[in-house]
């Protein structure tokens, strides 16, 4: 053309060249350019020419840096340095978007902290519990004897298993003698038991856990002392006649009372007032815990003294007693079943026929390492959580990617794979997770100081941790929980993505209608979970009124109750008791704080009620029955509110040297007088007959929810016990008589260290622990549950208002009534809510009946509770959505007509 | 893969054009046949994009004009560019079949 034509500007060409890669590009865009750059020249003049040439220059440049880029992406996909790159961008790009939606990511990092808080705190609880290494050498070979009794009409599962609990692991000496003959069987028998012992030190006296073992139990564990030696054989005291004063201490007494001394060997101990010499220290991990308390017992004792020390009696009880727990390693090559043919020949060898089958249970199974139901019900439980709250991000990240659907379809046209978009979404949802994951460590900890502090029921509960394990799982989760709620949406938002014009209304419509689809899917899921998890904690609730409903048999309010330990084990002598008490009693009535005050040996619901005794009927000979006891003073009745109904209570005269007498309940008197009196009847217990001298009313032992058990009453003068609660019912506030109580036994003996002290409605509501634990923990899931799905119905809501204001501005203008518009909008999500309710119920009733052995005075189809559950959540999603949806009456036709 | 509005309008333009199909003729094209104004910067996109699918090849020739000493980058529809716009108008065809009607009352 002309000469004075100049070339585009010089700066726009370099812009451009930039980003073009191929000589095909450089000379097509750039030729094309500056050619239609001189035309524009020509008709419009040099400047704006220039401005045009600029403008296309920087549309240019951008569009092809963003389409180079996806398609670099794109290929490099395909080789690991591309991964990792892609990695990096990707984190980057999803910590951009993060940033970019601040209420968005802090609604779901919220959510998905709450989830993976509540799952891992569960988790390092069960983790805890599950501890599977056992601390003995080849634990497989190790079994644990149990003694079952085959009745004619003895119900059996599957396996032949006796399952109505009639198995017991306790065994007697004699037979634990039997069995350690079996050497065809077993390569070492072992049996052990527990108790307390008090330990005298220089400063406070205190209460010790003592293991007592015969001196195979190390080797038949495998696990020999660190320090010192195992006990000899002429240690027991069933061999030499009385056992030798040795002790040997667990790792953890010899650090914290002895500050890990190295030449405590040797040393001498006070134990129950007699001199005992240290001859070795355990390994840190030792534990053996009782087959019988497997879900209680942590296994660790302070300090093992060897079988039939002097004095030493399991809970007051002869060693002749069924007391003694055995363990045994099998032989190799033998199967369980071989070994108990042999184990039953030895005993029936020694003993004559014990009337009991000898069944041979693995110490793994014994430890409770099997999922018990409780933990099966804490894991169904958070598992659950977890999906609620998996959905509920699933649908804020739905309705978040379909508003960036035009982001999605931009990139998809400028070149990005789609399996490009799919990783860098999930990418996206991944780095969520992994926040989530970090608010869920917190939450966790959080969750886990209250499981801790809430729960008893949850066996070695002290020893949970949060340790690197817990962590790697919370992050473990996390990952998981972003990548699940993550692909969902994904998939669905990118299906598609590029193939429609980013503005056509078709396509909106269309996947409008699939997110619509999904979002019911996934609302109807959470709305049913929560249901499940509201009937579920509804259902303990009502169990636990009901427990609570239940009359104990005693005024528990303004009762205060101090548990000491004698030293005497098992029993100091009557005389020494009687005066003991007496002067702590006289101590404590010239108290103007208290009303009346006595002691108790075995407290209800304080723990220490030791099992059942054989009682006789004198004249009788055929009634032979067992019952509980309890050692009172007397007072004991009337501090404790408890009823005479016939004869008279104990008294002072009824002391050691008076004829022996005992007091039965209600329920024991009616079953085996029935339409009598049994007062002057006389009972047999332990070789002695005992008059019957009066009937009170029925209490509750232990737990509120079982079955009154026939329980008597003798005087703790004449049947003295070790361990003594002294209880005081307060005139005025129950706090104040604590000290009172202190005082009095630290005037009479200042030596006696005082294990427990509690109210006795403490000690009530302490035996419904577990069940306000399991209430309260399956309430809160169900209710952080309905709150997260009134959410996910709230936004979903807001969303379809949104998507239909357009609509309903029409409908409006054209006349429709504005409850008609908010029915319309509304009715979709209740059907949603009201299906899943429906559905939730339906399930619940299934998964109630899993619950069916937790639950206390109702039904697995409690109606109150479902009723009350449905209409709730009922209720809850209607309001959710009705708040939303409100705003669409507000809806302007003429904004919206003015707007198309 | 179906073809956009964008790619089908390129496409026809390219085919229109024949032998003298490059950038600016293509704007031309679209420009005076549908008074709607072309996107220089997505018209070299859609034709890198359509090339890489296979949809139509170029060549580099000189030209007339003042091009700034670069050669004119020349494209043709290839046989499958033919296909997929063949199909693209398929389903259109079949999509607005029945429709006359409303055509006309919409006007």
């Amino acid at each position: 053309m002309s000469e004075q034509l100049r070339p585009p500007p010089r700066m726009a060409r370099w812009l451009i060249g930039r980003v073009l890669t191929s000589a095909t590009q450089q000379h097509g865009v750039l030729g094309d350019l500056a050619e239609e750059h001189a035309r524009r020249a020509a008709q419009d003049g040099r400047l704006r020419s220039n401005l045009w040439y600029w403008r296309q220059a920087a549309l240019v440049y951008l569009k092809y840096r963003l389409a180079n880029g996806e398609r670099a992406r794109g290929q490099r996909g395909s080789t690991a340095r591309g991964l990792v790159h892609d990695f990096v961008s990707d984190m980057r790009f999803a910590a951009r978007t993060i940033r970019r939606q601040p209420v968005f990511t802090t609604v779901t990092v919220a959510t998905l902290g709450l989830g993976i808080g509540a799952v891992t705190s569960v988790f390092s609880v069960v983790d805890s519990m599950l501890d599977k290494r056992l601390p003995y050498a080849d634990p497989t070979e190790l079994v644990t004897v149990w003694l079952y009794s085959p009745a004619e009409q003895e119900p059996q599962n599957d396996e032949g298993l006796v399952v109505d609990g009639r198995r017991s692991p306790h065994l007697t000496f004699p037979q634990y003698r039997a069995l350690a003959e079996a050497r065809n069987a077993f390569d070492g028998v072992a049996a052990f038991g527990a108790g307390n012992m008090v330990l005298t030190e220089v400063a406070e006296p205190a209460r010790v856990s003592v293991g007592v073992a015969t001196s195979t139990l190390f080797s038949v564990l495998g696990r020999e002392p660190v320090f010192g030696r195992a006990f000899f054989l002429e240690e027991e005291g069933s061999v030499a006649g009385g056992a030798a004063n040795v002790v040997i201490l667990s790792h953890e007494t010899w650090r914290t009372r002895f500050t890990s001394d190295p030449e405590v060997i040797g040393k001498q101990i006070t134990l129950d007032e007699r001199l005992h010499t240290i001859v070795g220290v355990l390994p840190a991990d030792f534990r053996i815990r009782s087959a019988a308390e497997a879900s209680t017992d942590t296994g660790m004792r302070d300090l093992w003294v060897p079988i039939g020390q002097p004095g030493y009696r399991l809970g007051g009880i002869g060693a002749s007693a069924q007391d003694w727990e055995v363990v045994a390693r099998l032989k190799e090559h033998i199967s369980v079943e071989q070994a108990i043919v042999e184990a039953e020949s030895a005993m029936r060898a020694r003993l004559g026929d014990i009337g009991s089958r000898i069944q041979l249970v693995t110490r793994l199974e014994d430890e409770g390492l099997a999922l018990d139901s409780r933990t099966a019900l804490l894991v169904t439980i958070v598992a659950l959580f977890l999906v609620i709250t998996c959905s509920n991000v699933a649908t804020l990240a739905l309705g978040d990617l379909l508003g960036r659907r035009a982001e999605l379809n931009t990139r998809v046209a400028l070149g990005a794979g789609v399996g490009r978009l799919v990783r860098q979404l999930l990418t996206e949802s991944a780095v969520l997770g992994l926040l989530g994951g970090a608010l869920g460590i917190l939450v966790a900890f959080v969750g886990t100081t209250a499981l801790i502090s809430l729960g008893p029921p949850i066996p070695r509960l002290d020893a949970v941790t949060l340790d690197l394990r817990v962590l790697a799982f919370a992050v473990a989760v996390g990952l998981f929980a972003g990548l699940a709620a993550g692909t969902l949406p994904t998939l669905v938002s990118t299906r598609g993505a590029g193939t429609t014009s980013t503005l056509s209304d078709v396509s909106q419509r269309t996947t409008d209608r699939r997110e619509g689809r999904i979002q019911s899917v996934v609302l109807f899921f959470e709305v049913a979970i929560t249901v499940v998890l509201l009937v579920s904690g509804g259902l303990f609730l009502r169990s636990l009124q009901h427990m609570l409903a239940v009359d104990e048999g005693l005024e528990s309010q303004s009762v205060a109750t101090v548990r000491i330990l004698l030293p005497d084990s098992p029993a100091p002598a009557p005389d020494k008791m009687a005066r003991f008490s007496r002067e702590v009693l006289r101590e404590l009535k010239e108290s103007p704080l208290i009303s009346s005050a006595s002691a108790v040996g075995g407290l209800p619901f304080g723990g220490g009620i030791i099992g059942a005794d054989g009682l006789r009927i004198v004249g009788s000979e055929s009634e032979r029955f067992s019952a509980r006891r309890l050692h009172i003073l007397p007072g004991f009745l009337e501090t404790l509110g408890i009823p005479l109904i016939a004869g008279r209570s104990f008294a002072e005269s009824d002391g050691a040297d008076a004829p022996p007498v005992m007091i039965v309940m209600e329920s024991l008197a009616r079953r085996y007088w029935p339409g009598a009196s049994p007062i002057g009847q006389q009972i047999m217990h332990w070789g002695e007959p005992r008059t019957v001298v009066g009937v009170v009313g029925d209490v509750h032992l232990e737990r509120l929810d079982t079955e009154i058990e026939p329980t008597f009453l003798v005087p703790l003068t004449q049947i003295p016990r070790s361990e003594v609660n002294f209880i005081a019912r307060a005139n005025g506030p129950v706090s104040a008589v604590f000290g009172v109580l202190r005082n009095a036994i630290r005037t009479v003996d200042g030596n006696l260290p005082i294990t427990q002290t509690a109210t006795m409605s403490d000690l009530v509501l302490e035996s419904v622990k577990a069940e306000r634990f399991r209430t309260f923990l399956v309430m809160t899931f169900g209710v952080v549950a309905a709150m997260l799905a009134a959410t996910g119905v709230f936004g979903v809501t807001a969303r379809s208002v949104a998507r239909c204001s357009r609509e309903m501005g029409i409908r409006s203008a054209l006349g429709a009534q504005h409850q008609h518009l908010l029915i319309t909008i509304l009715r979709g999500k209740l059907r949603v809510a009201t299906f899943g309710t429906l559905a939730g119920l339906a399930v619940a009733l299934l998964f109630a009946r899993l619950l069916s052995h937790f639950l206390f005075g109702i039904e697995t189809w409690d109606i109150p509770t479902y009723a009350a559950v449905g209409s709730l959540v009922l209720l809850t999603s209607t309001v959710s959505g009705y708040l939303p949806a409100r705003r669409i009456l507000r809806v302007e036709p003429a904004d919206v007509l003015r707007a198309e | 893969m179906a073809l956009g509005e964008f790619e089908q309008l390129v496409l026809l333009a390219i085919l229109h054009l024949g032998d003298e199909a490059y950038g600016v003729a293509v704007v031309d094209a679209i420009e005076s046949r549908t008074g709607r104004s072309v996107s220089r910067s997505s018209l070299y996109i859609t034709f890198d994009r359509l090339e890489s699918k296979g949809y139509l090849t170029s060549e580099l020739r000189p030209g007339t004009g003042e091009r700034g000493g670069k050669l004119r980058r020349y494209v043709a529809v290839t046989r499958l560019g033919l296909d997929a716009l063949r199909e693209s108008r398929n389903s259109l065809l079949m999509m607005w079949k029945g429709l006359k009607g409303v055509l006309e009352t919409g006007k």
